[in-house]
């Protein structure tokens, strides 16, 4: 079920209403609740993956279980193993399978028979959810977290429906306890969460879905059109991709507040940012950290690299975490140059330079403000985003040479997405002046009047209505 | 808290149901092509005897003005087998005078992805002609028209109210306002209009579509045998530069299922497009017909048919 659709209209309140009245004061029912409409929200894309995050959720309740009871560090290692081969064992065959066979038989030259790749679709979420329990385990395993007894509560706490297809992959620490805690209905949480839904639906189906219409023109058919258009296409992707992912996270944390639930913040205004070490500081930050915890700290920190000096592991451990990071996206060339592009940029960075008599990195230097500096960011995040929302590395460097050799013509005329251009400027206006909450309409009662509040409320609602456009999936929906 | 919650909620929707509800209604009214083939079915559905499916080229080629039988032409843009297949077996039934169904055989109705999502169509169908044409699950939505597909709607709700609607429709809903066809801004300028792309589908082959629409078309055929239905596959007259275009690959897939069906069904095949004679005028665009191009074919057709 997509969170821009008629039916998750319908859906939300129905649960909202069966939530706080039918499981009132219980906390096991309100879960149990949460956890029927979680599944049949999930279900409605395919039932047949229920079986999938049902087992996920098992092997991972086990696993922590026994991790924790396990007398010796063999026995918790075995359990923490058992639980990542599944995992990783089931996102590599659902996401990565058909392209290794690919690419291995283009590396050997093999016939085309040679092996038989799988005719099977993605479930939706499928890399979310999994690192969520990945998390999960790692973190008993590392004696962060205590295992959950409670299997309701783990059952809610993977499929948790406002963030269980496109995140925030949130931390066990966090977002578990919730499920633990008796949940009363505040007011004022929830018509914060309703804002921020609202606002949220507002950059995905007015925002996101219109600038999408000339993006899709100009990525498929990029041989039609000169460089300027080329540049127009990435930048407008630049923007559709920001109020695709943040609309979706604005959705998800304004939902899970409607239930008393208090989600992660994912989006930090990422291209204010004045380097690429501080983009990924700003975007996607629950996966960002997820990186860092469960793979860049044990690369750079553990016994895998020890041959290397300090600043090489440092580097050689960035470098293979952003390549994951790519990768995570899909199985695809163009998302693997993606993240290691950032990778070497990150590295670049973190080298030290001397300013005004100071030792500091890099990054820190770029962040203290230098116009030019904002200028590289903004460059670097509008090529390397070519690679990600093109379909081959051809097509890459095919969009990337022509905006060098082609001429500078402004072909079509139709790719100017005219007034709608305007709800771009609304966006951007209005998360830039309320940078200092989550939301743009967070306490705004002190601002301005109900009149006004009210209005704002249903200039949104008119845009959503009269600009929204035959529906279209989140772009991470797919990963 | 809750109580106030939800009131409060029920009050700032109000003025929005409201809104929607006038908005809603205004689209529902509009003198739109739909529209008026809707009220001639309405108004006419024990004496129709020809019943038109397909797509635009159907749409265009075809102005029931000029046929002896009374006819009902609910060919529209991109309209494929499937949806055909389910126009038919819900309108179908609702005509009991119908004696003849006229399906397209076109170069990409075959290798066109079969139309099985939820497009914005499905509300127009269901909404003007009682017919249901989407395989899910039929929603709330799918009950209102102008949630559809709002850039659409509101451009012809501003269109009506400014006076400025394009359409110029008899009462069989036949639009012969071709201010906007290619040709016709064009001038019919023959030197003029070479130099513009052609519009043809499928640009690739797409073999992998091919059963499934054979399938479907199949599906229209045997209803039609069942119901004692006369069938005819029309393929409707193009442009030479148009037929210049087409890929040999998927015009020798598209030759080889109509054998197949000719030999397989009680089929009359009207071939208007390997020699036609209809000149720049007679055309909207490289492969539809115009207002005058769809006199000139309705009256041939009308012969071929009695």
């Amino acid at each position: 079920m997509l969170f821009n659709s008629f039916d998750f209209g319908l859906f939300l309140p129905i649960v909202f209403i069966l939530y706080w009245i039918v499981g009132s004061k219980r906390i096991q029912g309100q879960n149990t609740v949460l956890l029927i409409a979680s599944y049949f929200f999930y279900g409605v894309w395919d039932w047949r993956f229920l079986a999938l995050i049902l087992a996920s959720s098992l092997v991972d309740f086990y696993a922590g279980n026994y991790i924790s009871k396990a007398k010796t560090q063999q026995k918790r290692r075995l359990w923490l193993y058992s639980s990542l081969s599944w995992n990783l064992g089931v996102l590599f065959v659902f996401k990565y399978y058909n392209f290794f066979l690919d690419n291995l038989k283009t590396l050997f030259e093999l016939p085309e028979n040679t092996f038989t790749t799988l005719d099977i679709i993605i479930p939706v979420g499928l890399s979310f959810y999994t690192f969520q329990t990945i998390g999960y385990t790692i973190d008993v395993y590392r004696k962060k977290i205590e295992p959950t007894q409670d299997i309701l509560k783990f059952l809610c706490f993977v499929s948790f429906f406002p963030q269980l297809v496109a995140g925030p992959i949130e931390r066990a620490s966090k977002l578990l306890p919730q499920f633990s805690k008796e949940r009363s209905f505040s007011y004022d949480k929830a018509k914060d969460g309703l804002r921020q839904l609202l606002w949220g639906l507002f950059k995905k189906i007015v925002v996101a879905d219109n600038i999408g219409v000339a993006v899709f023109a100009i990525y498929s058919h990029p041989e039609d059109y000169g460089s300027i258009t080329i540049i127009y296409g990435a930048f407008l992707f630049l923007f559709q991709l920001y109020a695709d992912f943040s609309g979706y996270s604005d959705i998800a944390i304004g939902t899970a507040k409607l239930f008393g639930f208090d989600l992660s913040t994912n989006f930090k205004l990422p291209y204010l940012a004045n380097s690429v070490t501080g983009f990924w500081r700003r975007w996607h930050i629950t996966l960002s950290k997820w990186f860092q915890d469960y793979v860049y700290v044990p690369l750079a920190q553990g016994k895998a690299l020890r041959f290397f000096s300090k600043p090489s592991r440092k580097a050689i451990s960035l470098l293979i975490t952003m390549g994951m990071i790519g990768l995570w996206h899909g199985a695809n060339w163009t998302y693997l140059a993606f993240g290691l592009l950032h990778g070497v940029l990150i590295v670049i960075e973190g080298t030290t330079i001397t300013s005004k008599g100071k030792k500091i990195k890099l990054h820190q230097w770029l962040e203290t403000g230098v116009i030019w500096s904002k200028f590289y960011t903004v460059t670097f995040l509008v090529v390397s985003l070519i690679f990600f929302r093109a379909s081959s590395l051809n097509k890459t460097i095919l969009m990337l040479k022509e905006v060098i050799t082609q001429n500078v013509a402004f072909y079509d005329l139709d790719l100017i997405i005219g007034r709608k251009i305007g709800f771009l400027a609304i966006m951007v206006i209005a998360e830039v002046w309320r940078k200092k909450y989550t939301h743009p309409f967070m306490k705004l009662e002190g601002v301005f009047p109900k009149v006004v509040r009210w209005s704002m409320y249903y200039f949104l609602i008119f845009a959503i209505i009269r600009y929204g456009r035959p529906q279209e999936a989140f772009i991470y929906f797919q990963f | 808290m809750i109580k106030k919650f939800v009131i409060q909620i029920c009050i700032f929707l109000i003025p929005v149901v409201i809104g929607y509800a006038l908005v809603e209604n205004y689209t529902r009214n509009l003198p739109l092509t739909p529209k008026i083939k809707s009220d001639y079915y309405k108004k006419n559905k024990e004496d129709i005897e020809v019943l038109v499916l397909g797509a635009s080229q159907n749409r265009d080629a075809i102005n029931p003005e000029f046929l002896s039988q009374k006819t009902l032409n609910i060919a529209f843009p991109d309209q494929d087998y499937y949806v055909s297949s389910r126009l038919l077996e819900q309108v179908g039934p609702t005509l009991p005078s119908l004696k003849t169904v006229i399906i397209p055989i076109s170069y990409g109705h075959f290798e066109t992805a079969p139309n099985q999502k939820d497009t914005w169509k499905n509300s127009m169908y269901r909404h003007y002609f009682g017919a249901t044409v989407s395989d899910k699950f039929t929603y709330f939505k799918d009950n209102f028209l102008y949630i559809s597909f709002p850039n659409y709607y509101s451009t012809k709700i501003n269109e009506h109210k400014k006076g400025t609607t394009k359409v110029d429709c008899n009462v069989y809903g036949y639009n012969k306002n071709i201010e906007r066809a290619l040709f016709y801004t064009h001038n019919y300028d023959s030197l003029t209009i070479i130099k513009q792309p052609i519009h043809i589908t499928p640009t690739i082959p797409h073999p992998e579509y091919v059963s499934q629409n054979v399938n479907k078309l199949e599906d229209i055929l045997d209803f039609c045998t069942e119901n004692k239905y006369k069938i005819i596959l029309l393929e409707t007259p193009t442009t030479k530069r148009f037929k210049e275009q087409r890929i040999p690959e998927v015009l020798h897939r598209k030759d080889s299922v109509l054998s197949m069906i000719i030999a397989k069904y009680n089929v009359q095949h009207i071939d208007a497009n390997s020699n036609n004679d209809y000149n720049l005028k007679d055309h909207r665009d490289n492969n539809h017909l115009s207002t005058q191009g769809a006199e000139k074919f309705t009256k041939l057709l009308d012969k071929l048919i009695n």
